[in-house]
């Protein structure tokens, strides 16, 4: 009987803990409030004379836009080269003048591979370089977007679950922060919180 | 025969005397949609007294119906200090009836807002003028910027920009300043405006109703205070006290209703 006891009341027990971390947590994704819940905002609160403004749509700033960078690749060289070769005189008059000739013929070919040969290899290379400036410029490019993501990020908090410091002060959670470089978080039962300001006011908004 | 003759005279009577009142229905009707001279020159008065000034500072006391999802109305306000310094510079402090005080400073570098009572501060570079620092607050870091238009480059137009009726209703008394009463609409809302007759045409008092939006919540101020000529010094450098917190500015995500927004 009294192992039925004990069990029943640590199961009640965990029950009630887990209904208060659960309240805790729902508190959390609704955004707390403090008395009776209600919306506090809508088209009225922005006193604005037309509905652009009441009802504004998120557009990035002007000190957000990136400037667009326009590369021209171009085709590339491909060099010009002259293949016409100069009409050999093609005396059959004697042997003499075949060997000539041949020798002759012999030349041009080796000095057409070492043409093609090397037109190859600035062919190859203008492609390394092309594919050279093509990776900069996506790394540029990559390097800009992650620094502009970066510096907006550096005050800005986007979205999230948050309550208010109203119910934060119902948690019964300290408000002491904990540093982690330069950045303040608030824990309050294994959960992390940032502070932000979102529309005149501070909340916290849940980091994990 | 007798008998016709007098129900003729009498539809006859009947006619000629309700076509008196069915005209002045019909003028009045026209009325209510029209655009008067006098209602614009009234305006355009308090728009060149506001356009042309370079400093100015005025108080507000607000409030705003809030339409709950049961459609009941509930009224939220607060008090406002708005400090203007053309081309670039503003200062707003205001102290909602239910939470807490607000400062927001821009000095043509620098958006910062500060909330005192939370020691916590937010602050992003900004680079512009007035107008697209006060665009940037509503639409990016979605701050309300009630009446902006009266701190427009071109107020006139801020006005009068797609009006579809503006209607002088005559005189009018508000907090003992003599006012010119007007009525003015566009396709989203109604105004009455309640602008000081003489000299010194400024706003004293204006009620917005969002006729389109559901339960036609109002947005009413009352302009407690203008000054011309207001003491700015060092009112536009913000300087966090050492043991505020800087804090993050919270941008809404594409999940966050905005009517759940609070209201600076």
């Amino acid at each position: 009987m009294k192992v039925y006891h004990s069990r029943l009341v640590t199961t009640l027990a965990a029950a009630f803990v887990a209904l208060f971390l659960f309240a805790q947590y729902a508190e959390a994704r609704r955004g707390g409030g403090g008395g009776h819940r209600m919306s506090r905002g809508g088209p009225a609160a922005s006193g604005s004379f037309n509905r652009s403004a009441a009802r504004p749509q998120r557009s990035r700033s002007s000190s957000q836009n990136r400037a667009g960078t326009t590369r021209n690749y171009g085709a590339g060289s491909a060099g010009s080269r002259d293949l016409s070769k100069a009409a050999g005189n093609r005396s059959t008059g004697n042997n003499e003048q075949r060997q000539s000739d041949r020798q002759d013929r012999n030349d041009q070919r080796q000095s057409d591979r070492d043409d093609r040969y090397d037109q190859r290899q600035d062919n190859i290379q203008d492609r390394q370089d092309l594919a050279k400036e093509v990776h900069d410029d996506r790394q540029d490019f990559a390097k800009e977007v992650h620094n502009d993501r970066k510096e907006w990020y550096e005050d800005r908090w986007r979205g999230g679950s948050y309550m208010s410091v109203y119910a934060w002060g119902n948690t019964g959670c300290a408000a002491n922060p904990v540093l982690i470089g330069a950045d303040r978080y608030y824990e309050c039962r294994g959960v992390r919180y940032r502070r932000v300001y979102r529309g005149g006011d501070v909340v916290y908004v849940v980091v994990n | 025969m007798p008998h016709w003759s007098r129900v003729l005279a009498g539809l006859t009577t009947f006619l000629l005397l309700s076509a008196t009142p069915l005209a002045a229905i019909a003028q009045e009707g026209d009325g209510e949609s029209a655009i008067e001279p006098e209602a614009l020159a009234v305006i355009d008065a308090m728009a060149k007294k506001l356009t042309e000034a370079t400093t100015f500072a005025y108080k507000t006391e607000t409030s705003y119906d809030v339409v709950q999802d049961s459609g009941i109305k509930v009224e939220f306000g607060g008090a406002r200090n708005s400090t203007i310094q053309r081309p670039d510079h503003f200062r707003l402090d205001s102290q909602r009836r239910a939470g807490a005080a607000g400062i927001i400073v821009f000095d043509g570098k620098e958006l910062s807002a500060f909330v005192p009572e939370h020691k916590a501060y937010a602050t992003t570079e900004f680079e512009g003028d007035m107008q697209e620092a006060i665009d940037y607050l509503v639409s990016e870091l979605r701050v309300k910027a009630p009446l902006a238009e009266l701190v427009s480059p071109d107020v006139a137009t801020a006005i009068r920009k797609d009006l579809t009726r503006a209607l002088h209703l005559g005189p009018a008394i508000v907090a003992g300043h003599d006012t010119h009463h007007l009525l003015l609409s566009n396709d989203y809302a109604d105004f009455q405006m309640w602008i000081d007759e003489g000299d010194e045409p400024v706003m004293r008092r204006i009620v917005i109703t969002y006729r389109e939006e559901r339960g036609e919540p109002q947005f009413r101020a009352q302009f407690v205070e203008w000054d011309f000529s207001p003491d700015t010094k060092g009112l536009f450098d913000f300087e966090p006290p050492e043991d505020a917190e800087r804090v993050l500015f919270y941008i809404p995500g594409p999940e966050d209703a905005l009517d759940e927004e609070d209201a600076s």
